[in-house]
């Protein structure tokens, strides 16, 4: 599945990245919120999105906004890099 | 910040490149973890990682300086949320701790504590950075 990261986080990105290439998946990163919603418009468009909360340019809940109002995109899958990470926990966040 | 289900990494020989009083600021279990998703034929990927984290870190550090100076709060807690993901996936715990501090500040007059703890961030990253570099060099070997 083609997959697109959004992540300004260059270390997390690449993780990610890393981690579902090793799962068999075709990734596509991108930097920030308003490459992100541009990428989701075409029509070529990964079908799922990974974005992350703060991001330059336009915020993920936001992207994920417009991919929801706009009808060539709202069935595109959404999902938000959290605050549930590897550190969550350890700072009482889990 | 991810979540991955990663296993913990478990090396039969224990890291020797790292001076003893620097252990505490990375826990390096965690950075070693991702040899688990190294792919075949690829450059390491943990000190790929390493590079692209010190530098992203000092560029986030001199942007949060540059923030302060313009007394720009939306753009350090910005910084500070992506550099607290960055250190806590790399095991960079301290560095992390100080991001969340300085992330949880309140908004009404935070640049007082946030000059202190950039200060302790910058010290902070003195010491990743000997221990990454450290583990960098282990690795090339």
């Amino acid at each position: 599945m083609r997959i697109l990261i959004a992540e300004d986080d260059p270390v997390s990105s690449r993780v990610l990245a890393t981690t579902l290439t090793k799962w068999g998946h075709e990734v596509v990163t991108i930097q920030n919120g308003l490459e992100a919603w541009a990428a989701l418009q075409k029509h070529d468009a990964p079908r799922l999105a990974i974005l992350d909360w703060m991001m330059p340019g336009i915020e993920g809940p936001e992207v994920c906004r417009r991919v929801r109002r706009n009808f060539m995109t709202a069935r595109r899958k959404v999902f938000f890099i959290g605050l549930i990470g590897l550190i969550g926990p350890m700072l009482g966040r889990g | 910040m991810i979540m991955l289900p990663i296993e913990k990494v478990h090396l039969e020989i224990p890291h020797r490149g790292a001076p003893e009083m620097f252990r505490a600021a990375v826990d390096l279990d965690v950075l070693r973890s991702y040899e688990n998703i190294q792919l075949d034929a690829e450059p390491d990927l943990i000190v790929e990682l390493i590079d692209l984290y010190l530098e992203d870190a000092h560029r986030r550090l001199a942007v949060m300086k540059e923030s302060l100076v313009k007394r720009n709060w939306l753009s350090l807690k910005r910084e500070a949320h992506s550099l607290r993901g960055s250190s806590g996936n790399l095991g960079a715990l301290q560095m992390a701790l100080i991001c969340d501090e300085m992330e949880g500040l309140e908004s009404r007059d935070p640049f007082p504590s946030i000059e202190a703890l950039l200060g302790c961030l910058e010290q902070e990253l003195e010491q990743v950075l000997n221990i990454f570099l450290a583990e960098r060099q282990r690795r090339l070997q």
